[in-house]
């Protein structure tokens, strides 16, 4: 990983100032980022920063709410493990061919998440219009010291200076988008908080995901079979039942509430009598767990397709990962 | 995760059998635990939530079938054949296993394991190594809640082909979070709590049990 920063080829890439270049270079600049991060290769810190900022633009005026149309291709977790999210790309559909949409959760526990959430983010910034990305519970401060984006961050630049800069990036990121009225698109799920999509519409989004309140809530919480809210035997976070999704959905008459932030082994899952979806797109999770991924297509007359897809088999890398033998005791 | 299919199983002729497997180990998970662990934002949480939800009825702020949630299970094992004796001070012969015999099968695997709502992580895993003389396993659960507590409990089962015998050894090691998180440095020291084997170095231990078996 680290061959890979110095191996950077081109050095008027990340030297350009973009502020003062005009919309052709800018354009190249992007297109030789994301020309280098499509080969795994992480941009230098230079250019993570210049990137960033870019984003910051783009996605500050983004509602919290924000409207997307179809068709589009709703993701769901993608925690690093960047060949899997090409591998998305090659079942999906290329953007920007295809609009995409996903549900947060980037970084941690894979082994690329600098790669993943620097793609996606060149991506949002080159076809903002072609692409959406939620803010998931691990788009976090917190959250990313412990479960490895900080890590990985001070293993590839030998500082937590770009861990700084996306996380700082992170709190600009739409928290909620509503597919034409009709499909609510989260990473958690429904808050006790918030009736209405109104209401998250009125929420101060710009800050550290909390510990609690209806920001925690859309970005943490979980749909469960047992009826009403109720309360994680952990002592924080809520659970949803039925009743509450078709409360939700009539209220503001959605056909669906999208989410992703479980672990399901088919890719994606329906609870509540279809009326809440769990997609979750990132196969193999953690590299053991043996699960499919999968992502939903909607179209343009509000059809709707699951395309499941396994791990990505690279040369060279084992599917099982068998660990040596080790004189432990 | 549930690692259903994975399962060691040591079997000595009719003398002694036993097994290590995911779904025995969750039985001995506790249902209405007494002392029930809970995030370290818990009070804080639930406070705010009693006073936010005061006037509302659907929200109940009660915690529905509590279970440990740590998945903790004091699992050593699934004994099938065999009468351990019950021996304190029959230690596993360290010398004997730090020889570089040659190790003639190894494994590692994970029976289960549970992200804990990213609240940390419960982990059950067990690895085997076989040389000529002897063989070892070692079970271990990792449990770590985020700045609450780290807990493992290790059971290890020794068995020495030469002196036809088997020893197993059951260790419990806890130590509130912040305590051991005083003992790490440097740029990234959440880190080290992630290592199992520099956290088993650090915790403080318990209690240990030892039993044999002379077949």
């Amino acid at each position: 990983m680290e061959d890979a920063i110095e191996q950077q080829p081109s050095t008027e890439l990340t030297q350009v100032p973009i502020s003062t270049t005009n919309p052709t270079t800018q354009i190249n600049t992007l297109e030789g980022w994301i020309e280098q991060l499509s080969q795994c290769k992480p941009l230098s810190e230079e250019s993570v920063k210049q990137l960033c900022a870019m984003a910051v633009e783009v996605v500050k005026d983004e509602q919290n709410v924000q409207p997307v149309q179809v068709p589009v291709t709703i993701c769901g977790d993608i925690h690093g493990q960047f060949h899997d999210l090409m591998e998305l790309f090659k079942i999906g559909g290329p953007c920007p061919d295809t609009n995409y949409l996903f549900m947060g959760d980037y970084v941690d526990r894979g082994y690329y998440s600098v790669e993943t959430v620097s793609f996606l983010v060149a991506m949002k910034v080159r076809y903002p219009k072609r692409i959406t990305i939620l803010r998931g519970n691990h788009e976090s401060r917190q959250i990313t010291q412990v479960y490895g984006f900080y890590d990985e961050c001070f293993r590839k630049y030998g500082s937590a200076n770009v861990w700084k800069t996306f996380t700082d990036l992170f709190d600009y990121f739409p928290i909620t988008a509503l597919v034409e009225n009709s499909i609510f698109c989260l990473h958690g799920g429904l808050s006790p908080m918030i009736e209405t999509i109104d209401q998250v519409r009125e929420l101060n989004r710009f800050q550290e995901v909390p510990h609690e309140g209806p920001m925690c809530d859309l970005l943490w919480s979980d749909p469960d079979d047992r009826g009403g809210w109720g309360i994680s035997p952990r002592g924080a976070g809520f659970t949803f039942g039925q009743d509450i999704s078709e409360q939700f959905n009539h209220t503001n008459g959605l056909s669906l509430t999208a989410r992703a932030h479980q672990l399901v082994m088919d890719g994606y899952s329906w609870s509540h009598q279809d009326l809440v979806v769990t997609i979750f797109s990132a196969p193999n999770y953690c590299y053991r767990c043996g699960n499919q991924a999968a992502i939903m297509e909607v179209d343009e007359n509000h059809n709707r397709d699951f395309l499941q897809y396994d791990p990505s088999v690279r040369p060279g890398e084992p599917t099982v990962t068998r660990k040596t033998p080790d004189y432990f005791l | 995760m549930i690692f259903g299919n994975n399962l060691i199983k040591v079997v000595c002729e009719n003398k002694f059998h036993i097994e290590f497997n995911a779904t025995d180990a969750l039985k001995r998970v506790q249902l209405n635990p007494e002392n029930l662990v809970q995030v370290s934002y818990a009070t804080d949480w639930l406070k705010s939530r009693a006073e936010k939800h005061k006037d509302n009825e659907e929200v109940v702020l009660e915690m529905y079938r509590p279970f440990d949630w740590t998945y903790s299970t004091d699992y050593k094992g699934t004994l099938r054949k065999g009468d351990f004796i019950r021996d304190d001070s029959k230690a596993i012969p360290l010398d004997k296993l730090k020889r570089q015999d040659p190790i003639l099968f190894f494994d590692d695997m994970i029976l289960y394991e549970d992200e804990l709502g990213d609240n940390g992580i419960s982990i059950l895993n067990v690895k085997i190594r076989a040389m000529r003389s002897c063989m070892l396993i070692l079970q271990r659960l990792f449990v770590r809640v985020d700045n609450v507590l780290l807990r493992i409990n290790d059971t290890r089962l020794f068995i020495d082909f030469e002196e036809n015998l088997v020893i197993r050894e059951c260790k419990k090691q806890e130590s509130k979070y912040e305590d051991i998180l005083r003992l790490c440095h440097g740029n990234d020291p959440r880190r080290l709590l992630r290592d199992m084997n520099w956290c088993a170095g650090k915790l403080p231990v318990l209690s240990v049990e030892r039993e044999y078996i002379q077949y």
